[in-house]
């Protein structure tokens, strides 16, 4: 069973976050995507949005835990504006 | 780390949307319109439907834009359906789109929104002290 643990951060978080995990034999794959968000920053760049990079983690779930906690420190979630992290099950793997 | 806290909102979906290039936003709106607190976009590139009924490749553009909107259990089934109505998704070649269960989210909740939260609720505890969990409510 392996799990999906994503994150919505600030923008140049998600490349940090690569390069810190990298080599973390708990991770199965790290991938950094840059949007924008709409409600998670106050600061707007564009119009009513503000850029963010999304980190999507799979792991296997026994992981699950130490990786979320790891990955909601970084993010430093005790304050305003840090962003959010998520966790789902994924129910097939082949690699 | 001691004094900090992590707080789980659970009982929350993840919707996913990708559809044609500039048509995320009119999607997020009519997810705002009924609760939805926002949306994170990113571009993408597609493939599948554009080689099958594209006009030589080139009616249905190539460039997707992918949207990400989480939200309550109670307020999924309502944002998924504006979603789809405002993105013409029962047109062919519009987009796809998809929903799945969120184990748990972590985000900074503001301390009164907690003690509303404790007030007005029974939290579930985590295994951890250093843990609660909450019914995640309207927060995106």
């Amino acid at each position: 069973m392996i799990t999906e643990i994503g994150a919505f951060l600030h923008k140049g978080t998600g490349s940090k976050l690569l390069a810190e995990l990298e080599g973390d034999k708990r991770i199965l794959g790290i991938y950094v995507e840059a949007g924008r968000t709409e409600d998670l920053f106050a600061f707007r760049e564009f119009g009513s949005a503000s850029e963010n990079d999304i980190v999507t983690i799979l792991a296997e779930a026994k992981n699950a835990d130490a990786i979320f906690k790891l990955i909601s420190e970084k993010a430093d979630l005790t304050e305003p504006q840090s962003g959010l992290v998520y966790q789902m099950p994924l129910h097939k793997r082949a690699s | 780390m001691a004094g900090r806290q992590i707080t789980y909102l659970t009982d929350a979906q993840m919707i996913t949307c990708i559809v044609q290039a500039s048509q995320a936003d009119k999607v997020v709106k009519a997810a705002q319109d009924v609760g939805a607190q926002g949306a994170t976009i990113t571009y993408a590139r597609g493939t599948g439907v554009r080689e099958r009924m594209g006009l030589l490749g080139v009616a249905i553009d190539e460039q997707k834009e992918m949207i990400r909107i989480i939200v309550s259990q109670e307020q999924a089934d309502r944002v998924f359906e504006a979603m789809y109505l405002a993105g013409d998704l029962d047109k062919p070649g519009m987009g796809i789109m998809f929903m799945n269960d969120l184990d748990r989210i972590a985000t900074y909740i503001p301390d009164e929104v907690l003690n509303d939260a404790k007030q007005t609720k029974p939290t579930r505890k985590a295994s951890s002290k250093s843990k609660t969990t909450k019914k995640a409510g309207a927060k995106k």
